[in-house]
């Protein structure tokens, strides 16, 4: 997923959650039951239902019991990943091209004055050069599968480990297979599909970084089959400890999209952060004055304090020692919610260098939101990122 | 803490609905321009209104040398029912888009809460979906759509990552703090 980190500019006002990440104020969530605030890889993510991202096809998981990993109408070019198009011949013959690189279906004879043999025709060249690969695998799979399934065998496995092998040596094709029980295989195969998905898009998880493809087309024809366009998911979001939903999609009516039926963001019941001015105060540039301002951008009235941190934290993450922080609870009513004017409070917080090239500070607050029901309240960490000055 | 932009007034037209638009940007076919208000067109914009409808949201960043055309289509018209001829097709942009500089747009709709980055190449007929975000140097080849709630980069461009729920409030602040620091000189 991505994330508004990585563009934002300083100065920075981030939230630490409590795995040690830090994310901006508005990407985080918030579960009220639990009264914690928490990022995205704290949820656990629902698949509520896959879409075509070309022609908006969908099929929601609950709703359907046959669903496919790949739209039946749509393909994608094999050569540059760019979703191909219809095209008319002059002899009135249906094919696919890519209106990026020079593909054509033409040239692998993938043509038909009726479109939708174009898609049998092509589905059909799929089973004949997969088919045979495909057959071999499953009877090794189902050979490996029947022997460990025999008891007496699989005293005899644990005892000797060369039996397999003397049984299995006949077999083509299956060197590999030998020393591997059926979890292995499990495990080889989704490692696998997993690399032709991230060889797909050159996403590499080692540096997590992902490099952007700059494909230059020329006029080489390939033979490759058009490759059917994968499709994507929508998600509901919950969280870890409890189980309860922070995010819910619904359908709407007569449409192809969605909106949020339950949405609980750390935005919509803490008070936003945002940084004023920073300026230093000496002459001799060892203290900084930065001002902070506070917002209540939710609903309902609040109230909260703030706590500094302590000196271990502050030492073990060579955070800089902050002075006048606001001791006593403030408290936001927000009963001006129909004028323009918003309620803002700020706080001057006063640092003292200490041969820092890049300055941060933190601390932490917590928030107490007055809704009708219940007293809700919320624990977090703020990290303040100013840059070099 | 977003920096303060100031600007000569010299150098800005500012109508009542709060549209800024620079001197130096080439405007054609006022006529069937439609803009809600409070956008900001910076130097070396072109906007082709003289080719089709052109509708026009709130909360519009246009940075420098960009051009806005609409797209187009052969087809058949009444005028010409046995000969295809070039159609050109209306260009519609939601609110709270922000458009980097040097890029060409020639798009038919580009949603809600979305940001294109520098140097991108947007072709013919393409759809871009809401609170998508676009990356720098890309090339989205014609007919491609964008669906919501994407990242798109490349060349050509290509589906790579999800945006997070809460893109459609963080592009919202950033233009509209965006709008109110772009200030005339005192």
């Amino acid at each position: 997923m991505f994330q508004f980190k990585k563009i934002a500019k300083l100065p920075l006002i981030l939230i630490q959650c409590e795995c040690g990440r830090e994310f901006l104020q508005e990407e985080m969530y918030c579960c009220l039951s639990c009264q914690n605030s928490m990022c995205r890889y704290c949820t656990s993510n629902e698949i509520f239902c896959y879409y075509c991202r070309n022609c908006g096809d969908v099929q929601i998981t609950s709703e359907t019991s046959n669903l496919t990993v790949n739209c039946s109408s749509c393909f994608e070019c094999p050569v540059c990943k760019n979703v191909l198009r219809r095209q008319i011949d002059t002899e009135k013959n249906y094919g696919f091209t890519c209106s990026y690189c020079f593909y054509t279906t033409r040239t692998i004879g993938v043509t038909d004055p009726n479109f939708q043999q174009v898609y049998t025709k092509i589905n059909n060249a799929y089973k004949q050069e997969y088919e045979a690969e495909y057959k071999d695998f499953q009877d090794q799979y189902n050979r490996i599968k029947s022997i460990e399934n025999n008891n007496f065998l699989i005293k005899k496995q644990q005892k000797n480990k060369h039996v397999l092998k003397s049984l299995t040596q006949s077999w083509t094709k299956s060197e590999a297979l030998i020393h591997y029980s059926n979890a292995d295989i499990d495990k080889m195969t989704k490692e696998k599909n997993l690399k032709v998905v991230l060889q797909r898009y050159n996403l590499d998880l080692n540096n997590k970084q992902v490099e952007l493809q700059d494909f230059n087309p020329s006029q080489q024809s390939s033979t490759l089959l058009p490759i059917p366009l994968g499709l994507l998911s929508r998600k509901n979001r919950k969280c870890r400890k409890c189980q309860k939903l922070i995010f819910t999609l619904q359908p709407e009516k007569n449409s192809k999209k969605f909106a949020y039926s339950v949405q609980n963001l750390h935005y919509d019941h803490a008070p936003y952060l945002q940084v004023g001015k920073v300026s230093y105060v000496n002459k001799e540039k060892t203290e900084l004055s930065v001002v902070i301002q506070m917002f209540n951008k939710t609903k309902n009235a609040m109230e909260y304090s703030f706590q500094p941190l302590d000196q271990q934290i502050l030492e073990q993450y060579k955070l800089l020692t902050v002075k006048n922080l606001p001791s006593p609870n403030f408290t936001f009513n927000n009963d001006n919610i129909e004028s323009d004017v918003q309620q803002y409070q700020k706080f001057e917080a006063i640092l003292i260098i200490k041969d820092a090239t890049k300055i941060q500070f933190a601390f932490s607050v917590s928030a107490k939101i007055k809704m009708p029901m219940d007293q809700q309240q919320l624990n977090y960490n703020v990290n303040v990122y100013i840059g070099t000055l | 803490m977003d920096a303060i932009i100031q600007y000569d007034k010299s150098e800005f037209h500012e109508t009542s609905s709060g549209i800024k638009i620079s001197k130096k940007s080439i405007i054609k076919g006022t006529e069937q321009i439609n803009v809600s208000g409070r956008c900001i067109f910076f130097n070396d914009v072109i906007l082709r209104g003289d080719l089709a409808k052109v509708s026009i949201g709130k909360y519009l960043v246009v940075h420098e040398k960009v051009t806005l055309k609409p797209s187009y289509t052969y087809g058949y018209t009444k005028e010409s029912p046995t000969k295809k001829v070039i159609k050109f097709l209306p260009l519609m942009i939601s609110d709270y888009v922000e458009i980097e500089s040097s890029s060409i747009i020639q798009a038919t709709k580009i949603g809600t809460c979305t940001s294109i980055g520098k140097n991108c190449y947007i072709s013919h007929r393409c759809v871009i979906g809401e609170n998508s975000i676009i990356l720098d140097d890309s090339i989205l080849p014609p007919d491609t759509v964008v669906p919501a709630n994407s990242v798109f980069g490349g060349r050509p461009a290509v589906y790579i990552a999800e945006t997070p729920e809460s893109t459609a409030i963080i592009q919202k602040q950033k233009l509209i703090n965006f709008y109110k620091n772009f200030m005339p000189k005192s």
